[in-house]
């Protein structure tokens, strides 16, 4: 069964950052991301809890969005 | 239509995923905010789990991807193509990129505020090729200056 990798967004920029430093991926960046529905956005508290493969996938041009 | 505690949900997500943000109070709270079916019994939160997967999974992904490309913005991957050429590769500028951008479907572009984020990673092998071609843009600018040097790039 496939389970989501669910991470925070200062989770997600500390994993992306590790493999690549000069990213240009940044908070504001992923919270339209989610705004705009390209990302499911899913909140808890205050917190936007980001699934790594749909971002990955979307970035890699991989995934067809939802309009 | 089958009901989990927030504890059964968390470790289906521990089996799985370690570095998973999901603990029995996420899951409650994610389940509350988020207009995803419960019921309350006796001081327990059952949560109907098909309802669950699908809101955390709307896109009904199958498939872990794990590559995490380069992504830069065009003066970016102009800057570390020139920084990093190997000798004999000539210089390649910002506007050649916005070019062949304008016609490629093949490279991944996300247009940001004002800046185009392009994926470096699959851009890479379109600049190989570009290199090994003459650049009419350099070549018009170099005349304008009255430079007769050759804008070629170096035969190996």
């Amino acid at each position: 069964m496939y389970l989501p990798r669910l991470r925070r967004i200062s989770d997600v920029l500390k994993e992306v950052k590790q493999v690549d430093p000069y990213t240009c991926l940044n908070y504001k960046m992923l919270v339209t991301l989610m705004k705009q529905g390209v990302i499911t956005p899913l909140k808890y508290g205050n917190a936007w809890v980001i699934n790594m493969d749909e971002l990955l996938l979307f970035v890699n041009g991989k995934k067809e969005i939802k309009q | 239509m089958r009901y989990l505690t927030s504890g059964d949900i968390y470790r289906i997500f521990k089996q799985e995923d370690s570095g998973t943000i999901i603990r029995r109070n996420n899951v409650r709270r994610i389940a509350l905010q988020n207009g995803i079916k419960h019921t309350i019994s006796q001081n327990i939160i059952l949560i109907d789990s098909k309802d669950f997967f699908e809101k955390v999974n709307p896109y009904n992904l199958e498939v872990h991807e794990y590559s995490i490309p380069k992504l830069r913005c065009i003066e970016d991957c102009a800057r570390e193509w020139n920084n990093n050429r190997k000798t004999g590769d000539r210089f390649i500028h910002p506007d050649e990129i916005r070019e062949f951008l304008k016609t490629d479907t093949t490279v991944f572009k996300y247009r940001y505020s004002n800046k185009w984020i392009v994926n470096y990673s699959q851009l890479l092998p379109h600049l190989k090729k570009m290199n090994r071609h003459e650049s009419k843009m350099w070549k018009k600018y170099m005349q304008c200056l009255g430079i007769k040097k050759s804008v070629t790039p170096r035969k190996k």
